[in-house]
């Protein structure tokens, strides 16, 4: 049996590019997206930092900064809880994917 | 993510120091320590809260970072230094129980704090100081707090304050609280600084779980102090923390200290150390040197 290369060649799935600030609301996969960019990121700062042959230059250093403050301002914007309004997510009279977004904003913000 | 993102960015402008670096590091460590500071309560007195991987994971930003530190620039044996001269800038604000060692936020703070400590945000500089050690202070349950701990004191970068120091800064803080006189405070904080500056002068090795000569383990001095530093005169610059093979060399400090050899003090430190500054072991010397030199500006 083989497997094609071309069969991890995959991308990410990207947000509607004709609605750039989409909402977790209208698209449940944003915050899992959100997620995983920033599992990525940090895999990669980990490798440089890590790295003992080639030390982290200063200009790849400036270009993971500049990557975080990108992935920060990436968030969709109604997962940007407020404490109250991610414990009044978790009543249960709130519909269960308000309370989703609740737990995914804990996720977020708490860890 | 918000905390590790935090972190991440601290540690990253930290390690590498680029350009605009204060502004960020003030930033993203005011930012992480209000974020955890807020949970952190709620999350020592649940333990449900405090299982790793999840919210439990806020104290760990704090207290990790210790370790980075071991790896990092901040090689200097006494950071404690800092302390004392924080205390001489802002005997009111250190109201706290003592730490047993400085975590990097709060050595970037203290960086801050002596650089200029009338600079813009330095009131919100000393707060954040002050809920650092909070968080620190009421993580101690922590088994990471715990293993960090073993870790700052086997390795001799950074020397944890002895018991006798800690109750000297005690007894300081007590004297600020109780308004006594300026003249009872200021004898005091010679206390202090004799205690902080010698710290393991008098007493019997492996107290407290932390040798003398990992303490002391800088044998050799530099070229720019070594001409009467040292009496042994091996001469060279051994690294800092190679541990203590050389036995006799690592003993010379204490005698040092009970005013054996004359050390030669750098110019600009003296008059900031106060009265015990007269006589630095050589690593002590160096180690105000570096800190001085590493202070981020």
């Amino acid at each position: 049996m083989t497997t094609a290369n071309a069969h991890f060649d995959t991308h990410f799935p990207i947000p509607e590019p004709t609605q750039p600030a989409q909402e977790a609301a209208e698209n449940g996969y944003l915050p899992y997206l959100t997620i995983f960019r920033y599992t990525l990121l940090l895999g990669r700062i980990l490798d440089d930092l890590n790295n003992v042959t080639a030390p982290m230059s200063p200009e790849r250093a400036a270009t993971h900064d500049a990557d975080l403050q990108k992935w920060r301002q990436s968030w969709p914007p109604d997962m940007e809880l407020t404490e109250y309004a991610i414990a009044t997510s978790f009543a249960r009279t709130q519909e269960e994917s308000r309370q989703r977004r609740g737990i995914q904003s804990l996720h977020l913000i708490g860890q | 993510m918000l905390g590790t993102f935090l972190y991440t960015r601290f540690i990253l402008h930290q390690s590498l120091r680029l350009h605009d670096t204060r502004e960020i590091l003030a930033n993203s460590a005011s930012e992480l320590i209000s974020l955890v500071y807020r949970c952190v309560h709620d999350i020592m007195l649940n333990p449900k809260l405090r299982v790793s991987g999840q919210l439990g994971i806020g104290p760990y930003f704090i207290l990790l970072p210790g370790v980075s530190i071991i790896f990092s620039r901040f090689r200097s044996p006494l950071d404690q230094h800092v302390l004392i001269i924080l205390l001489h800038y802002s005997p009111t604000d250190i109201t706290l129980s003592p730490p047993s060692f400085f975590l990097p936020h709060q050595i970037f703070y203290t960086h801050q704090l002596l650089d200029n400590p009338d600079q813009p945000g330095a009131t919100n500089f000393r707060a954040n100081l002050v809920d650092a050690y909070n968080v620190a202070h009421l993580s101690e349950p922590l088994p990471v707090y715990i293993r960090i701990a073993k870790l700052l004191a086997s390795t001799s970068f950074i020397a944890p304050l002895p018991p006798r120091g800690r109750n000297a800064v005690a007894a300081l803080a007590a004297a600020i609280e109780e308004g006594r006189s300026n003249q009872d405070i200021a004898k005091e904080r010679i206390k202090v600084l004799k205690r902080i500056t010698f710290p393991y002068a008098g007493l019997q090795p492996d107290v407290n779980g932390c040798d003398v000569e990992d303490v002391f383990s800088v044998s050799a001095s530099s070229p720019a102090d070594g001409d009467n530093a040292n009496s042994n005169g091996s001469g060279g610059m051994t690294g800092v923390g190679m541990n203590g093979k050389d036995h006799a060399i690592a003993t010379a400090p204490p005698a040092a200290a009970a005013g054996g050899p004359g050390v030669r003090v750098p110019e600009r430190n003296r008059g900031e150390v106060g009265d015990g500054s007269a006589q630095l072991p050589p690593d002590i010397a160096r180690g105000v040197h570096l800190f001085h030199d590493n202070s981020p500006s």
